[in-house]
């Protein structure tokens, strides 16, 4: 692709954005959120595990959402916990990218045997519900963090493998590829520099949408007790706290639930974006 | 037909063995033993290495494995050495049975509302009721079930002290209390599923009422009504068997977190209990039953659309 013509290409995607209020509303948000996770430090008025005044407080203009049960400021965690919400979920996606699209490529471009045997095994996983073999993986390996990350990756991968394949065995029978395998091309050349770049925007469009059941899954275990552990800032343990101490202060279960589904709008609402900006057989007027 | 339903049928089976293998490769195979995720830390090694001989984990991995299938296929699903030795089907299915009950009567109540209003919404595309249903789906789509049962928790349990805040009395001991506390959780995983439905009947009831046959129906005079409930509908309302179906045994498995909120003793609370307690012998088998639950009602599916639309059998 020449220089010029990718030029247009992003222009006629900054003109789809700027033209659409829902896509300037949906980017605005996810770089809202990002920014949040990774400034937050610098944005919360206090530490994530920093006892400030006494529990149970209600909101005041100093403790805007009050605090909870040991102390601590309610509104400064759920600061924080925006950045366990977006790591796990970027973490466990990347794992899931990474070890899925590699397995879909391979499955759909050589097909047979290969095909078939890794098609079964993703029939098996996938016939587990997702957060039973994640609460399976974790029970077993150990409940921290990082053993969450590991178990909601997992679960997504075959759900990437399916996907990937379905798409590289259309395009496996493309004139592009019959031509490379023509003039000698490797197997690893063609699946790398021919199949890869015509999935892009599809395994982008995935990733967003991994991302926000990633968080929901994340959310779920840490609710369950099985997820990120006291004293980290998970929503989803702030949830389960919250529960119990919904008649004395409901802003803790309130918030944290506020932005469990925040998040997850968000990011549902970036996958519907993508699809309609990366479309190239959109014709704008 | 006979041909379609063997094949399904043996898929459903062949499922079912790597789902088997998988449970076993995931409880065995990994750091730490199950004598020690059992026993704990503390333990000695004396009853460390005796648990070890009485769960036959000094014998070679294939024996083990063929064991468990073995045990698996005759239906046996063992003793729980952390539950006083008792049957561990006797924890897992009484567990099952109260998840089918919440399930079954969500998907029920989803379907009851979200038939009529993608309906409605398909054929008033546009207008009002259409925008509403289209904001209540896409809020119910992001809605995670947690949140809102913690939300419902906190209006009708707290503000107005309408309902128990969760438990569970078996329905022949106090039918009245039973049936109170199945209101909160089945509305609140109602009201997510019947998001998805709708989505889907409005989806599906836009296609077919852009058919061919559809404007034929018109064009021979039929009326509105005739055309929109007699001819649009019945198509319609065949893919929804599908989704329906998905949903029910993503339910079974899903539910972990709304029996939690409410303390309902089923599939998804045992599992949890077993896990904190590191009664893995008993997760293990929920686990598998959550699964093959939901292969099952996958097969059943998949034989009801043949049935409903022979075409799919043929092809």
């Amino acid at each position: 692709m020449t220089s010029a013509a990718q030029f247009s290409e992003r222009r006629k995607i900054w003109r789809r954005i700027v033209r659409n209020p829902l896509h300037l509303f949906t980017l605005s948000m996810v770089a809202l959120l990002v920014l949040t996770a990774l400034f937050a430090d610098l944005l919360a008025p206090y530490g994530a595990t920093e006892v400030v005044a006494y529990p149970f407080e209600l909101p005041t203009a100093q403790f805007w959402l009050g605090t909870d049960s040991i102390g601590r400021d309610i509104f400064s965690r759920l600061i924080h916990g925006s950045r366990v919400s977006l790591y796990v979920g970027f973490a466990s996606t990347a794992i899931a990218v990474v070890f899925g699209v590699p397995m879909g490529v391979v499955s759909g471009y050589f097909g047979k045997l290969t095909d078939t045997i890794m098609m079964r095994t993703t029939d098996g996983l996938l016939a587990f519900p997702p957060i039973i073999l994640a609460m399976a993986m974790v029970a077993v390996l150990g409940t921290n963090l990082r053993n969450t990350i590991i178990a909601i990756g997992v679960v997504q991968i075959p759900r990437f493998a399916r996907l990937v394949r379905g798409m590289a065995l259309s395009l496996k029978e493309s004139e592009f590829i019959t031509a490379g395998r023509a003039l000698g091309a490797s197997h690893v050349y063609l699946m790398q520099r021919s199949l890869l770049p015509n999935l892009t925007s599809i395994i982008l469009v995935q990733f967003t949408l991994t991302f926000a059941t990633a968080v929901l899954t994340e959310a779920a275990l840490s609710f369950l007790g099985l997820g990120a552990q006291p004293p980290a800032p998970s929503w989803g343990a702030m949830l389960l706290a919250g529960k119990a101490l919904v008649s004395t202060n409901p802003y803790l279960a309130l918030g944290a639930g506020s932005a469990i589904f925040i998040t997850v709008l968000v990011f549902t609402l970036l996958g519907d974006t993508l699809t309609d900006l990366l479309n190239p057989y959109r014709t704008d007027r | 037909m006979t041909r379609y339903v063997a094949r399904r049928l043996l898929h459903g089976i062949l499922v079912m063995w790597i789902v088997s293998t998988a449970v076993f490769v995931i409880f065995r195979l990994v750091p730490g033993d199950p004598a020690a995720m059992t026993l704990g830390f503390d333990a000695s090694p004396e009853d460390y290495e005796a648990l070890r001989e009485e769960l036959g984990l000094n014998d070679p991995i294939h024996v083990q494995y063929l064991r468990w299938m073995g045990n698996l296929a005759r239906g046996d699903f063992g003793k729980s050495i952390t539950h006083g030795y008792a049957e561990v089907s006797s924890l897992v299915f009484p567990a099952l049975g109260r998840t089918l009950e919440l399930a079954a009567l969500s998907i029920l109540l989803a379907v009851i509302v979200a038939v009529p209003l993608g309906m409605i919404s398909a054929i008033r595309e546009g207008t009002w009721v259409d925008h509403i249903a289209r904001v209540f789906t896409t809020l119910g789509f992001s809605m995670p079930t947690y949140v809102m049962g913690i939300g419902l928790l906190i209006l009708l349990a707290e503000v107005f002290p309408l309902l128990p805040p969760g438990g569970y009395v078996p329905f022949g001991e106090d039918p009245v209390k039973h049936l109170s506390q199945l209101i909160m959780p089945v509305l609140t995983i109602a009201s997510v599923t019947a998001a998805r439905l709708t989505r889907f009947m409005r989806a599906g009831m836009l296609e077919v009422l852009s058919a061919d046959y559809v404007r034929t129906a018109r064009a021979k005079g039929l009326t509105e009504r005739r055309v929109n409930y007699w001819h649009a509908f019945r198509n319609a309302a065949i893919p929804l068997v599908t989704e329906v179906g998905v949903n029910f045994g993503l339910l079974v498995g899903g539910m972990v977190v709304i029996e939690q909120i409410f303390i309902w003793p089923g599939l998804g609370w045992l599992m949890i209990q077993s896990i904190l307690t590191r009664a893995f012998d008993v997760v293990q088998i929920a686990v598998l039953v959550s699964a093959a639950t939901f292969v099952i009602v996958n097969l059943l599916v998949d034989l009801t659309y043949s049935w409903l639309d022979p075409r799919i059998a043929r092809s």
